[in-house]
């Protein structure tokens, strides 16, 4: 019986050692065109203009799509943005998007992609935001159609816990206005926020000015003898909450590598609050992980929303606001201020 | 509702306890228990024949056996069981009359028989147990560790059973997903019976009496579930004297005590993980600090002075998996389970036999973000069953199996997602389900069950009324060989919103089908033929059909609140499982082979879910060398599993997080992905080896054990990085070993 046993272990191992097999991961090629479109609104802009992106996919040796050394951008496309206006679609007078190959040799700062080359931009003449729904379509130099459609955000306006009438302090009464300020606005359903808080100020040696911007966190925390800053993250909160204490540390920090206390000069306290659209918050969060109520996403999909393609079509508008440091408040750590 | 029809069932059983005389004509019956003659654990699966006249039985998961229509007269009773030494007793059938003769059995002083386990060649060979299959504690000892003993192993390796990997323990039965396999701790669901991601099973095999699989097409006693029941029954502890035993392996240190009571036995178990180090083989994330424990114990208590024919239990399971980074920044991991269950077992004085099992299961997981990226989340279910069970077996050999069964749950999910929105999924409901089997046993070369299980009550909103029938044929037209037949309809309610396309899942949480869905049901239908060559060597083959409608499945599309997290899909599983199993000491050997389809139909599209696996080997030699040295070893051979395959790369646009410079011009190469699941990966196989020697030291039985997973190192691929098309391979060559002390 033991010989019986030696020889079934033998064979199994044999056949073990002898199955290997030439694998490829891959399945046939499929050539697929990309558009990347992302229009920025500031809290000021009244027009935007579109600068859009058209690639294709590439194949590469091996499974490594940084081996990829074939700039895949496409150039010859026609773009035309139409905006809704009732229940119809009108083209705006100014609304064509096309690749001018001189424009990026035309600016200072020339974008370079990764292939070393410059990138191929789409762009057009300014759009008015008033239009809020826009519609996308494409004519491939094959003369294949892509299209695509997205709704600008609207804009937000905030409120806040308490107004300071001569500018921000943590010096309040904290028992009765609590330990926080907290920055509220209405949210949309379906849309991604991100915020930050930003502390402007510049160091005066002499006739020179060292302009210089710190982010102030919502908080400080210990883990363990180290103390980190939590700052806002994209998401849908509607809600921020400012511990007076992180404010504090944040101002008593920047004067930790500077000799004379009474050369910084503080300038203001800026709210950037940067609202995406249903579109470009659905391309977000399919980049970005988990969202959803209670699943748990394929981690391959991302979203698209381009029909004949892939990509995404979407924007976003940011909405600022500046505050004032108390005067009082500021120069109590020895700075100056600028009003 | 719940009171007219508990009341109902009670009245049905008290007309067969006071109507029992009517069934019994110029015949009398032989019942009993079997107890090991040690510890007076309950024997399973042991064979009780009466000698001259041909009737016999197989003893059940309670060690009861009950012997119907023996003509009256001084009878020999012959009761044999593997690795015990046979013992012949006389008993008094007396016509009309039930005798009552509890038995004990002494193991085996001859060391080749400790080896044969479970009687291929049943007493009964009509028994329609088609896609049952009966495991007992040592053949899960055959299966070498993958660094703890683990009974799914041998679960995976039952044919008909596929995995995805050398990483996880889940399994997935003919076809089926994971969350439709119910594993039932003496008799209680256990929500989730895996420690550290699933890469182990909480249920320490330590405690372990026996297992019952059912792989499809069972019984209306069992409904909930759409693929397979596994019925784990746990040890009564050590009626005759105190025992301790301590066992050490490489990822953790376990404690069992057990030892009589008056009039009873109690069993505590206790595991605790100590050096999770070893987990960095299975996981990606090298650094989680994963740590784990589980507790159980059960009490029993039969006197049959408080009432003859009655033993009550009370038994309780609780396991613990955590992941806490302390640190604020990270986020922090449960998961928990807690069984309180009692048991009331009676034998009556009509050829009546009950349970009445009153039980909490209780699971919570939970991700405690504190202050990271990680979204918060939390999901409690909590279970109280209540339920009864009768058998009633009549003279004529038949028998009628009916009960009621009541089930309370609630189950809570609070979830935030992306957008801060927090979403609380709340529902409570009341299944009340009624069944009734009766299995006709009256003729010898058929068996034939013929029953229905109906939900009165349901838990989900969008589920049919149902009256779900089963049946299960055999026929034997030689004492060689027997056809079987089994079929039947069965729904499920709870479900796991699991991803099977997860490759590990860290959180996975139960309820009720939502009301925006409808309940999952499946049919089964089941073909089989089991040969018997000799009394050791024995083949079965199956085949089956499954096809499942409202499937409850990630929504791929998905992508912000306005969708649906999850929808319905059909799908459909078909294929043939056999298995040779050779008995024959100094050798244990069994050989399965699987062939399987399944199929998931999405918005159209068909495709195979990860866990399909066309073809599937799995061959276990166990061997007794003597003096104590025992040696085993697992060969697993797999056809590859569908993975999406990649269909081209593309720049993709992304964001950085400073702003205002959004998604301007950052663009990372990145990979298109084909059609789910439209390639294979290459072939899996693994050899396994394990090696134990005994000692007695003083009063101390010591068992030394090593175990090598993977000993020729094959490459299994289990995915590639999405990002750099690395190859991931599962476990390379990897050794361990236990000390296991029995004092």
């Amino acid at each position: 019986m033991k010989r019986i046993y030696s020889a079934i272990f033998g064979a199994l191992l044999i056949i073990s050692l002898s199955c290997e097999e030439n694998f490829s991961p891959k399945q046939e090629f499929e050539e697929q065109y990309i558009v990347s479109c992302v229009i920025g609104i500031g809290s000021e802009s009244s027009s935007f203009s579109p600068s859009l992106y058209l690639t294709k996919s590439y194949d590469v040796d091996g499974l490594n799509p940084e081996n990829g050394k074939t700039d895949p951008a496409v150039s010859g496309a026609l773009g035309i943005i139409a905006y809704k206006y009732g229940n119809s679609y009108s083209l705006y007078e100014d609304s064509t998007i096309v690749y001018h190959p001189t424009i990026p040799d035309s600016v200072i700062y020339v974008h370079y992609n990764r292939y070393n080359n410059p990138y191929i931009i789409y762009s057009g003449g300014n759009i008015p935001v008033k239009y809020q729904t826009l519609q996308l379509n494409i004519t491939l130099p094959n003369g294949k159609k892509l299209s695509s459609e997205t709704e600008l955000p609207r804009g937000i306006f905030l409120e806040y816990s308490y107004n300071f009438p001569h500018g921000i302090t943590s010096k309040i009464d904290q028992w009765k206005y609590g330990n926080s300020w907290d920055i509220t606005w209405t949210t949309e359903e379906n849309q991604i926020y991100y915020s930050e808080l930003k502390l402007y100020y510049y160091i005066e040696n002499g006739s020179t000015k060292t302009y210089k911007s710190v982010e102030v966190p919502l908080q400080f925390v210990k883990n363990g003898n180290i103390t980190e800053a939590v700052y806002p993250k994209f998401n849908n909160p509607g809600k921020l909450e400012y511990k007076y204490d992180a404010l504090t540390t944040v101002l008593q920090n920047i004067s930790k590598d500077v000799t004379d206390k009474n050369s910084i000069v503080i300038q203001n306290l800026k709210i950037n609050i940067t609202e995406l659209d249903k579109e470009l918050s659905a391309y977000y969060s399919s980049l970005n992980g988990f969202m959803d109520n209670y699943s748990v996403r394929l981690d391959e999909q991302v979203y698209s929303n381009i029909n004949g393609g892939m990509g995404i079509f979407g924007s976003y508008r940011t909405t600022s606001v500046t505050h004032l440091v108390d005067k009082t408040f500021a120069t109590s750590f020895g700075y100056r201020t600028n009003y | 509702m719940f009171i007219k029809t508990n009341v109902f069932i009670f009245i049905i059983s008290f007309l067969f306890i006071q109507n029992s005389e009517i069934f019994c004509q110029q015949t009398g019956s032989l019942r009993g228990f079997l107890t090991d003659s040690t510890n007076g654990e309950a024997i399973i699966y042991a064979n009780v024949v009466i000698k001259d006249v041909d009737r016999g039985s197989s003893t059940d998961k309670n060690g009861y056996f009950f012997i119907p229509a023996i003509p009256p007269g001084k009878r020999t009773v012959i009761i044999s069981y593997l690795g015990y030494t046979t013992k012949t007793v006389s008993a008094v059938i007396i016509d009309g009359k039930i005798t009552e003769l509890d038995l004990k059995l002494s193991p085996s002083s001859i060391k080749l028989n400790e080896l044969q386990v479970v009687a291929d060649k049943m007493v009964r060979q009509n028994e329609t147990d088609l896609g049952l299959q009966k495991i007992t504690a040592k053949e899960i000892e055959y299966t070498p560790a993958n660094v703890e003993s683990d009974v799914f192993k041998i679960i995976q390796a039952s044919p008909g059973v596929s995995s995805t990997g050398d990483v996880t323990s889940r399994y997935y039965v003919r076809g089926g997903g994971g969350d439709q396999n119910e594993v039932l701790l003496n008799g209680v669901t256990l929500y989730n019976p895996f420690h550290a991601l699933g890469i182990f099973s909480s249920i320490d095999p330590e405690m372990i009496s026996g297992l019952e699989f059912y792989k499809g097409g069972f019984e209306p006693k069992y409904g909930n579930r759409l693929s397979s029941i596994l019925n784990v029954i746990t040890k009564d502890g050590n009626k005759n004297e105190f025992a301790a035993t301590g066992q050490a392996s490489m990822l953790a240190g376990k404690l069992m005590l057990e030892g009589p009571i008056p009039d009873g036995s109690f069993i505590v178990t206790a595991r605790k993980s100590y050096y999770t180090d070893i987990l960095k083989n299975f996981l990606n994330d090298k650094s989680a600090p994963f740590d784990f424990y589980d507790l159980s114990f059960k009490v029993n208590y039969s006197n049959p002075y408080f009432d003859k024919g009655s033993k009550f239990i009370v038994h309780g399971f609780y396991s613990n998996d955590f992941i806490n980074n302390n640190n604020p920044l990270k986020e922090n991991y449960l998961t928990e389970n807690l069984i309180l269950g009692g048991i009331w077992r009676r034998v009556w004085s009509s050829p009546l036999f009950s349970v009445f099992n009153v039980s909490y299961s209780g699971y919570k997981a939970k991700v405690d973000a504190n202050l990271s990226e990680a979204k918060p989340r939390e999901n409690t279910l909590d279970d109280i069953s209540m339920n009864f069970d009768f058998t009633y077996v009549y003279q004529s050999k038949d028998e009628l199996q009916f009960g009621v069964q009541n089930k309370f749950l609630s189950s809570s999910l609070k979830q935030e997602n992306l957008l801060n929105k927090t979403t609380t999924f709340d529902q409570t409901g009341w299944d009340l389900s009624i069944y009734f089997n009766y299995k006709f046993y009256r003729w010898e070369k058929v068996g034939l069950d013929l029953g229905f299980r109906s939900k009165l009550s349901g838990l989900s909103k969008n589920r049919p009324f149902l009256i779900e029938p089963r049946f299960s044929f055999t026929y034997l037209p030689s004492s060689l060989i027997a056809f079987k037949f089994a079929g039947g309809w069965y729904s499920q309610e709870v479900v796991t919103l699991t991803n099977e396309n997860e490759l590990i899942s860290i959180y996975e949480p139960w309820i009720i089908v939502p009301n925006y869905l409808n309940s999952p049901q499946a049919i089964h239908l089941i073909t089989g033929i089991k040969t018997y060559f000799t009394e050791n060597l024995t083949l079965e083959v199956e085949t089956y059909y499954k096809s499942v409608s409202n499937l409850f499945d990630v929504n791929s599309r998905k992508y912000d609140a306005r969708f649906f997290d999850y929808k319905n899909l059909d799908g459909e599983s078909y294929g043939a499982d056999a298995q040779l199993k050779l008995n024959s000491s100094p050798l244990y050997f069994t050989a399965s082979y699987s062939l399987s389809w399944s199929f998931k139909i999405d918005e159209g599209y068909k495709f195979s879910p990860r866990y399909d696996r066309r073809h599937t080997v799995n061959i276990l030699l166990a061997y007794d060398l003597g003096a104590d040295w025992e040696t085993s070893a697992t060969w697993n051979f797999a056809s590859g599993m569908p993975f999406t395959p990649v269909a081209g790369f593309y720049d993709r646009l992304y964001n950085e997080n400073d702003p205002p410079y959004y998604f301007n011009d950052n663009f990372i190469p990145s990979t298109i992905w084909g059609n789910k699941n439209s390639k294979r990966l290459p072939v899996y196989h693994r050899m396994d080896l394990s090696l134990s020697k005994k000692l007695q030291i003083h009063l101390a039985d010591i068992t030394l054990g090593v175990s090598v997973i993977n000993i020729y190192n094959r490459q299994n691929i289990f995915y590639f990085d999405k990002k750099t098309g690395e190859q991931i391979n599962m476990l390379p060559v990897m050794p361990s070993a236990f000390v296991k002390v029995k004092i």
